[in-house]
């Protein structure tokens, strides 16, 4: 790991993502919400998989132990080699930026900025030079086909195309692993389809790990390893196309 | 870069709630440069209305006659004294008088006057009395070689006594020697200076019919200075202080306005006060309004702050981003108060305000009658204060939701549940 908390070579002979009997417990008032009950999960390099379960499963909560928003109670992450479950709030901020896309559901956007200042946002945070940035943003923001929509603001924007932009802010920034929660949730059925297609494209061409959360049939349909929580515990997880 | 651009995309989103905000900046801005032009003019003309007429910028007397004022308490006026002073630097011009205090009289009718000898040709080089003659004219450069000596005097002296320009006049007054002096004179002009104490009971005549009156000679009560910079005055009378006791006048007191006016000086210095709680007020006043608009604005956005932060900005980029929204809240505000009010006080410097509605021909404060107009004075103080001031409110009113915006969880954030 450099300075500036990129990770250059992931891993080695470990797992992109290694979730180590993560529990998380909320405290709602007086009431304990056990979110995460000794969760065990590998997330192998280029892989395209969704956490898959009911509502309070546990999917956002665990996704965001992953994606360092969050803490666990108890258990240990690792991405790329690095623990990542005791970092601070800087520590934390600064490992997203560097490592992680994020695609969530709703609100995704910045209203006041325009699509293709939205997809350079993270870009710009990372203090990436404008020439970089533009040659990136361009080429991915025409790749999802949003090429002439560059200026339109977020409410200008189809459901779809917003989370198109939301996909390319992501995967500007060259992020290890891009987690997506309920990414289609708020689109109908065409839309969803398109995403993930488009999401199942540049997992395949540009090599890049998605791990969703979905409750969505079509969603866990479409990808190639479904790991089921319920009540906060891993009950299934298969991969397929590997018979 | 960024940051200006959101923060002004920001801004605009709601153009009701940011143009009133900042409409509030702008109205006070122009009102608190109005105000302060207003102050200023009217100090002005007080501290004018003082110094110029009567009192100087400085005034040198004898330490006797400064602690007690009797007409015995002369010193010598020389030139030797005259050249001191005049030498130091920010020294404009100086004049002598002697004072005698007694009546004035016309036929059955007297009044007690100011009975001031001074020197026509330096005296208008210091105040403005000569300025004032509304009737008749000023004293003429030396005394007349036959007949009565002149006299001009207060237009308000001049109703007591019923007197006007070509009358007679007697004037009888404490000589040196404890004896009763007196003189004739004839009435030369008639002055009307807006200073109560030169318009209700001066005399004023030659140095030379002073003398006489009073059986002294070469010497004088006071001598008043004019000075380059009148709010300096305390240090030029240092300096003026510190050359006469070089030159071995050290019974000389030299008194800068301020101290010989202190009712004027304390009035300033009141009125510092009072400006300070005006500030203070209008600031707290439109801090509310400008912090109600960027916390409500803030507070709308916490699932957006949380998408970014969540995205990896930094919570010090999330400070500044608030912190800049209230900074161009105030620029902008500020700016078109300081344009406003630079223009309302502005016109009011030139052509002055008319306050002959509000205040009656003859009212005087202080023995310094207001003009029916007073004109403002517009400066760089003035102008930014208020404007730096209120930019200043804008930026500490944006720290608060700024702070709170740092302190957002984005997980909770986004979910809405902050
Ligand atoms: N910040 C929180 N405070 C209290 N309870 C929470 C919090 N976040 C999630 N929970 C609870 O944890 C459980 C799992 O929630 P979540 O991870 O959002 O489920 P899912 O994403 O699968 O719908 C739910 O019972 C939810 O109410
Ligand atoms: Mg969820």
């Amino acid at each position: 790991m450099t300075d500036d908390m990129k990770i250059e070579d992931p891993a080695g002979d470990r797992a992109l993502i290694e979730v180590r009997d993560v529990h998380r417990i909320f405290h709602d008032g007086a009431v304990e919400v056990h979110a995460l009950r000794g969760v065990d999960l590998d997330v192998e390099a280029g892989e395209f998989s969704v956490l898959a379960g009911p509502s309070g499963s546990g999917k956002t909560t665990l996704l965001n132990v992953i994606g360092c928003l969050d803490r666990p109670t108890k258990g240990t992450v690792h991405i790329g080699g690095i623990e990542v479950s005791d970092f601070d709030r800087k520590k934390a901020a600064e490992f997203r930026l560097r490592n992680i896309g994020f695609v969530f559901q709703a609100y995704n956007l910045i209203p006041v900025l325009s699509a293709y200042e939205n997809a350079e946002f993270v870009m710009l945070l990372e203090g990436i030079d404008r020439e970089e940035r533009k040659k990136t943003v361009e080429g991915l923001l025409s790749e999802v086909g949003l090429e002439g929509m560059f200026d339109r603001r977020p409410h200008e924007l189809s459901g779809g195309q917003q989370q198109r932009v939301a996909v390319v802010r992501a995967l500007a920034g060259h992020p290890m692993v891009v987690l997506a929660d309920e990414p289609t949730a708020n689109l109908d059925s065409k839309a969803s389809e398109d995403l993930l297609d488009l999401m199942y494209g540049l997992n395949q061409e540009h090599d890049v790990t998605f791990l969703f959360s979905s409750h969505d049939p079509a969603v866990i349909e479409r990808c190639s390893r479904v790991i089921r929580l319920d009540s906060g515990e891993v009950v299934a997880d298969e991969r397929k196309g590997e018979e | 870069m960024l940051s200006l651009r959101m923060a002004i995309r920001n801004l605009l989103r709601n153009r009701w709630r940011s143009g009133l905000a900042a409409g509030g900046i702008a109205v006070a801005t122009a009102m608190l440069i109005w105000n302060l032009g207003f102050i200023d003019g009217f100090l002005d003309m007080m501290v004018r209305g003082a110094t110029d007429v009567e009192t100087g910028h400085l005034q040198i007397q004898d330490e006797r006659y400064v602690e007690q004022p009797a007409t015995m308490d002369y010193f010598e006026w020389n030139d030797e004294v005259r050249q001191t002073v005049e030498a130091t630097p920010g020294v404009l011009a100086v004049t002598p008088r002697i004072r005698l205090f007694g009546l004035v009289g016309h036929e059955e009718r007297s009044h007690i006057g100011r009975i001031i000898g001074i020197d026509p040709v330096t005296e208008p080089q210091v105040t403005v009395m000569d300025r004032g003659i509304v009737d008749g004219r000023w004293l003429d450069e030396s005394m007349p070689e036959t007949g009565p000596a002149e006299v001009v005097i207060g237009i308000g002296l001049s109703r007591t006594l019923r007197v006007g320009v070509g009358d007679e006049l007697v004037v009888i007054a404490e000589a040196v020697d404890g004896s009763m002096g007196d003189g004739l004179l004839e009435i030369v002009g008639i002055v009307q200076t807006g200073n109560s104490r030169i318009d209700r009971q001066a005399a004023l005549l030659h140095m030379e019919e002073a003398e006489f009156i009073a059986a002294m000679e070469g010497a004088v009560h006071e001598a008043v200075v004019a000075i380059e910079d009148p709010p300096d005055a305390p240090d030029t009378a240092r300096a003026v202080q510190q050359r006469l006791n070089a030159a071995g006048y050290d019974h000389l007191r030299v008194r800068p306005w301020q101290e010989v006016e202190p009712a004027l000086h304390q009035m300033l210095l009141y009125t510092n006060t009072a400006n300070f709680v005006i500030f203070a007020i209008i600031f707290f006043i439109v801090a509310l309004g400008v912090l109600n608009a960027l916390r409500m604005s803030a507070r709308e956005r916490y699932r957006e702050f949380g998408v970014m932060m969540a995205v990896g900005m930094s919570r010090a980029k999330m400070f500044s981003l608030i912190v800049i929204e209230g900074f161009l809240l105030g620029v902008v505000g500020a700016a078109l108060g300081a344009g406003l009010g630079a223009a309302i006080t502005g016109y009011h410097s030139v052509r002055g305000l008319d306050l002959s509605g509000f205040v009656d021909g003859d009212a005087t404060y202080m023995g310094v009658s207001f003009a029916d107009r007073i004109h403002f004075v517009i400066s760089a103080e003035t102008l930014l204060l208020p404007t730096l001031g209120l930019v200043m409110v804008s930026v500490v009113c944006a720290l608060w939701p700024a702070l709170s915006a740092t302190r957002l969880v984005p997980r909770d954030a986004m979910s809405g549940r902050d």
